[in-house]
């Protein structure tokens, strides 16, 4: 088939077809981006955390007892929670990752390099002895905390982080980031804020602090052994698997009033905690597919009502093509292709414009470049869906009787 | 050339049944001019349809050239049509999106010619019609006569064993008609089958047989001459 | 006319009424989405206090390290200093008399022990600030009324409670003089607000914009006298150190808001003024490395800076008015297909005497109706959207609340409000007008010869 004559044809009635063109460029930019917004989202969603989340709940206490006594309540309440049936191990923290909490400190290898190159930001969590195993966490390198070395708790926050410890346990990330050339164990590891620098024992392969996009921020976390501050109690349990809501209900009926004094405030499995954090980044990202669903059907709708206009006008040529010899085929073709030319043309322009709001998405997300795969993807995908909206329209006009050509006037 | 026994067709609507052909029988020979006449709804159209492979009929039998054409299918339908026949309708039927050219190109692409023979048959058919000049005009942009002259253009260019003309002239003025069944006399003193329907009385007698249809069959047939060999012809019509 | 227009016009609707469907159903959900991305946006866009623009100022001083940003660090608008003040800028601030009025705070939480015994003790949020707090921002009492300057350094156990507190702990009575345990202290009631909710929440946008106003207010000086932890503090210099509370106020960590009410634009200079000095005087001092960066800025530039819309927000309406955009396209195609298929009908119109204005406007009022009835259909959609929305998103973990004002606020991010219905009538005209005005415009350019003639 002549692509000249079929162009020139199209050029003569152009309207509909530069439309048609209009929103492919405008449905491939919007798209594409959405998509890749989507996927970068929910891959952050999915990332593997490195915690037993499915088998872990937290559970926070209020002492509203001026006596009360925190660090023996801790111990008591530790002891108790590990002695449960079906715990495979409890611990006390400041907080549980997946929450967006954070107390971040600066860290880095001496005060010379955190003066000359900057801090590395990392999250901190009190641990104990039972912390790893509390969060499900793998040991890659060196050693977990002895129990002689988790401090006590401190008067409050800043006094706590002041006395520091001795030892800190790191995430894998953040050794690589640290110590380039391997090894982290048994090297200083100095932290800014409190001026002082303490040993990493160990290296946790991973654990992320909170699903966020970027790894640094996700990935770099201390574990530092000392009780928290009180007067309030947060525990951090693991169960074995099948096990953790009935845990949960035992120890809502039974911790709080274990010691006078308290109250217990939340419990919540992690699962849930994790869940909420994933939330709001991950229903914004819904709302943008369904709009963009949206306008790929509509596009899809304009693409399926140009070719059926086109079919109605053309009716008597159609006929006609076919009485001087066109098979149904070639009137299908003939569809297809000219269909063909118009998507392409607006993918064309689409990948220009898509590429533009790319570079824009990618500084306002902080994400990196829109990938060229994407975009191929997002053409291949605009010439599949714009074939199959063209196929009933086109089926109709190789499905018009040759007789049409003598009998229409 | 063709040959058709007790043809029959039928319409069938919600309504009623229209039995638009009923044992119809004809025998043109090669090179034959024939005239088809009837009142209006006699199924002058229908005859053509069914003669150019536009539709299918009902009943008896059709070879066209010796081949039985009841039993193809539509791919080789379209195939005979493309290269045995060629169509001239009363509303001349150009793709008014295209321009003359490649109007008249368009029956070559659906056969896989070279790009250079088709252009040699394309020139040479615009310049039998004497539309040389207008190659590149739409159909919008000619008269009447000029756009059923480029459709004359485009019967003939893949010449054809046969062209079907279903009122070709009427809705052409009479010096225009003339000039069209000039055309349409040379091209079959070329040896070319013609079957001409039309509602001119002068123009059927200038066939050489006149078949009158009145209510699907065939009424009467005249003869006015019988055909000739395309040398002794080219000179008589001129 | 209109009438006869109109009249042709429905005519003209039924007569390919799939085709009008489709057209009308692709304006509506364009609409649809475009008002419901409005809609979120406006809320999060508007301005929580717009009569006090021009004489409310939140204060702001560059006191990081020299430098570029931490390598790895994300951070937009590097080039603005810190939303917040560590506690010796904060207290210079709040020496100066130029400014009408002053606030220092910050944000806590502390435990609330109920007298009554079926009430569990709670925590609640609590603003420590100065006095200056409820009548700078507007705050609206039930009862009673703020502290006196005075009870900010003696540390008063003066508290003002909000009717969420007031009506849990009693019944929404009048409550004032009563007392309440706030963090282990006896705290006497003086003042009861009504419900306000600034949205955002400007004076504090530590949280993202979109929470709810503290629940007690206190004297300043109970940061000391309570030790009274900020809920978020971060230290923004090398040399920082931390090791007690009393660090709070000598480290340079950043914890407290400032705002100031300043009577005009010479006194906002002044003012300027004021601040520069001092940070040039700090500088003397050694601290304070950074080039002068003071910003003294009003709720909108400081909404601007905090990007309270979000991103997300602003990226839906990007998308939102895309589709519209594609939407119109659409019907721009389908309509003019539609126009040109009857265009006989319009060519003999014209052959019976009609103008070419005739048959434009007669076009054009289709396509407006069209529009209208899809602009209609496109309300009801997003109200419907913007219902499903509160269900799916911001109703979520209300039910661990019995706070009547969270419902509100949930609402708020899905409420259209009259300017917002407005808005959904113009865009629907609007909408019809730009889809039909190409092709209404085609159809009357054409000559009636070329009607009559085609086919
Ligand atoms: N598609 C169809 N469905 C039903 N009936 C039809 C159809 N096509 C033709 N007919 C009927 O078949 C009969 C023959 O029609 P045909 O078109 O062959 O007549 P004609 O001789 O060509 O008339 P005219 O001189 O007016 O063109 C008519 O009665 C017509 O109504
Ligand atoms: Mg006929």
């Amino acid at each position: 088939m002549e692509i000249r004559a079929l162009v020139s044809a199209m050029w003569r009635n152009r309207t509909g077809p530069i439309l048609v063109a209009a929103q492919v460029a405008i449905t491939l930019a919007v798209v594409v981006n959405m998509a890749y917004l989507i996927q970068q989202r929910l891959e952050t969603a999915a990332k593997p955390t490195g915690i037993d989340i499915n088998n872990i709940f937290w559970v926070h206490l209020e002492a509203i007892d001026p006596e009360y006594n925190y660090e023996a309540a801790v111990r008591a309440d530790l002891d108790y929670l590990n002695a449960l049936p079906g715990v495979i191990a409890a611990a006390t923290s400041n907080g549980t990752p997946q929450a967006f909490y954070a107390l971040g400190l600066p860290f880095a290898v001496s005060p010379e390099q955190l003066d000359k190159e900057g801090a590395h930001v990392a999250r901190v969590f009190m641990a104990n002895e039972h912390y790893l195993d509390a969060l499900g966490l793998e040991l890659i390198a060196g050693r977990n905390f002895e129990s002689s070395v988790v401090a006590p708790p401190a008067q409050d926050v800043p006094s706590g982080i002041a006395a520091w410890a001795p030892e800190v346990i790191i995430t894998k990330y953040m050794a690589d980031k640290l110590f380039p050339d391997g090894n982290a164990v048994g090297k200083p590891l100095y932290v800014g804020l409190v001026n002082r620098s303490s040993t990493v024992v160990g290296v946790v392969k991973l654990l992320q602090g909170a699903p966020m996009p970027d790894e640094q921020f996700a990935l770099s976390n201390v574990l530092v052994p000392m009780i928290p501050p009180g007067p309030d109690s947060f525990y951090i349990v693991r169960t074995e698997p099948g096990r953790r809501d009935a845990t949960m209900a035992r120890v809502e009926k039974e911790l709080a009033d274990r010691v006078p004094g308290r109250f217990l405030s939340r419990i919540e499995a992690l699962e849930k905690t994790a869940a909420q954090a994933r939330f709001t980044f991950r229903s914004s990202a819904i709302i943008l597919s369904v709009i963009g669903v949206f306008v790929l059907a509509v596009t899809l709708v304009g693409i399926t009502g140009l070719a059926a206009f086109n079919v109605t006008t053309r009716t008597r040529q159609l006929g006609t093509r076919r009485a001087i010899g066109a098979r149904k085929f070639h009137i299908l073709r003939y569809f297809i292709v000219e269909n063909w030319i118009i998507t392409s043309v607006g993918a064309l322009v689409g990948c220009a414009l898509a590429l533009a709001a790319g570079i824009k998405l990618s500084t306002t997300y902080a994400l990196p470049r829109l990938p060229l795969y994407f975009l191929v993807a997002g053409v291949v995908a605009i010439w599949i869906l714009g074939l199959l909206a063209v196929v009933v329209p086109a089926r109709r006009a190789a499905s018009i009787s040759p007789a049409t050509a003598t009998r229409t006037v | 050339m063709i040959e058709m026994n007790n043809i029959s067709k039928v319409f069938r609507t919600d309504v009623v049944e229209t039995h638009a052909l009923r044992a119809f029988s004809l025998r043109v020979e090669p090179g034959e001019f024939v005239a088809i006449t009837g009142h209006s709804g006699s199924g002058k159209t229908t005859f053509l349809n069914v003669a150019g492979l536009l539709e299918e009929f009902d009943g008896g039998t059709y070879h066209l050239e010796g081949q039985d054409v009841s039993r193809l299918s539509d791919n080789e339908r379209s195939r005979i049509r493309n290269e045995k026949i060629g169509f001239i309708f009363q509303g001349f039927n150009l793709i008014p999106d295209l321009n003359i050219y490649d109007n008249v190109d368009a029956p070559l692409h659906y056969r896989r010619m070279p790009a250079a023979e088709r252009h040699k048959r394309i020139t040479a058919a615009l310049e039998r019609v004497g539309l040389s000049s207008r190659m590149k005009h739409l159909p919008s942009q000619l008269s009447g006569g000029q756009q059923q002259r480029a459709a004359i253009a485009r019967a003939i260019c893949g010449s054809p064993r046969v062209i079907l003309a279903d009122e070709p002239t009427g809705n052409l003025d009479t010096t225009m008609s003339e000039q069209i069944m000039e055309l349409l006399q040379s091209i079959n003193a070329g040896g070319t089958t013609i079957l001409m329907v039309t509602h001119n009385p002068e123009l059927a007698q200038r066939a050489h047989r006149q078949v009158h249809i009145v209510d699907g069959r065939i009424d009467q047939i005249h003869h006015f001459g019988t055909v000739q060999r395309a040398s002794a012809a080219a000179g008589a019509s001129a | 006319m209109l009438l006869h227009d109109t009249r042709l016009a429905l005519r003209s609707l039924k007569r390919n009424p799939i085709l009008s469907l489709l057209m009308i159903v692709t304006i509506a959900v364009g609409i649809a989405a475009s008002m419901i991305a409005m809609t979120v946006y406006s809320a999060r866009a508007g301005h929580p206090i717009p009569w006090k623009e021009d004489k409310l100022f939140a204060v702001t001083m560059d006191t990081r390290d020299e430098g570029p940003p931490p390598p790895g660090l994300p951070l937009r608008n590097y080039e603005y200093p810190p939303f917040t003040l560590g506690y010796q800028d904060a207290m210079a601030v709040y020496r100066s008399d130029i400014p009408r009025r002053s606030v220092v705070m910050y944000r806590t939480g502390q435990l609330v022990m109920p007298e009554r015994a079926n009430i569990k003790p709670f925590y609640v949020p609590v603003r420590v600030t100065t006095a200056d707090f409820f009548a700078m921002f507007d705050v609206p009492f039930r009862y009673g009324g703020g502290w006196p300057r005075a009870a900010d350094t003696t540390a008063e156990p003066v508290v003002v409670i909000s009717k969420y507190l007031n009506d849990k702990l009693f019944g929404g009575v009048n409550s004032l003089g009563r007392e309440i345990t706030l963090g282990g202290r006896q705290f006497k009631i003086i003042g009861v607000l009504d419900a306000w909710m600034p949205h955002p929440r400007f004076y504090d946008l530590s949280g993202g914009g979109f929470d709810l106003p503290e629940d007690a207010f206190v004297p300043f000086e109970w940061v000391r006298a309570g030790k009274m932890f900020p809920q978020s503090i971060s230290c923004v210099r090398r040399t920082s150190r931390v090791v007690n509370f009393e660090s709070l106020f000598t480290e340079e960590c950043l914890w407290l808001q400032s705002w100031v009410e300043l009577a005009d634009s010479a006194a906002h200079a002044r003012f300027q003024d004021y601040v520069d000095n001092y940070v040039r005087d700090q500088k003397q001092r050694g601290r304070m490395p950074r080039p002068l960066n003071n910003r003294i800025v009003n709720v909108s530039t400081w909404l601007d800076m905090n990007n309270v819309v979000g991103d997300d927000t602003r990226m839906q309406v990007i998308v939102a008015v895309a589709f519209l955009v594609v939407c119109v396209l659409n019907t721009v195609g389908l309509i003019l297909a539609k126009f040109l298929s009857a265009a006989p009908i319009a060519g003999l119109r014209r052959a019976l005497g009609a103008t070419r204005l005739d048959i434009v406007r007669q076009h054009l009022t289709e396509v407006v109706i069209m529009g209208l009835i899809g602009g209609a259909l496109g309300l009801i959609l997003s109200f419907g959207g913007l219902r499903l929305l509160h269900a799916l998103i911001f109703s979520r973990g209300l039910e661990t609340s019995d706070n009547p004002a969270r419902l509100t606020l949930a609402q708020s991010f899905t409420h259209m409000d009259f300017s917002m219905l407005l808005l959904a009538v113009v865009l629907s005209v609007l909408t019809g007008i730009l889809a039909g005005i190409y092709p209404a415009w085609r159809i009357g350019r054409l000559a009636p010869a070329t009607f009559l003639k085609t086919q």
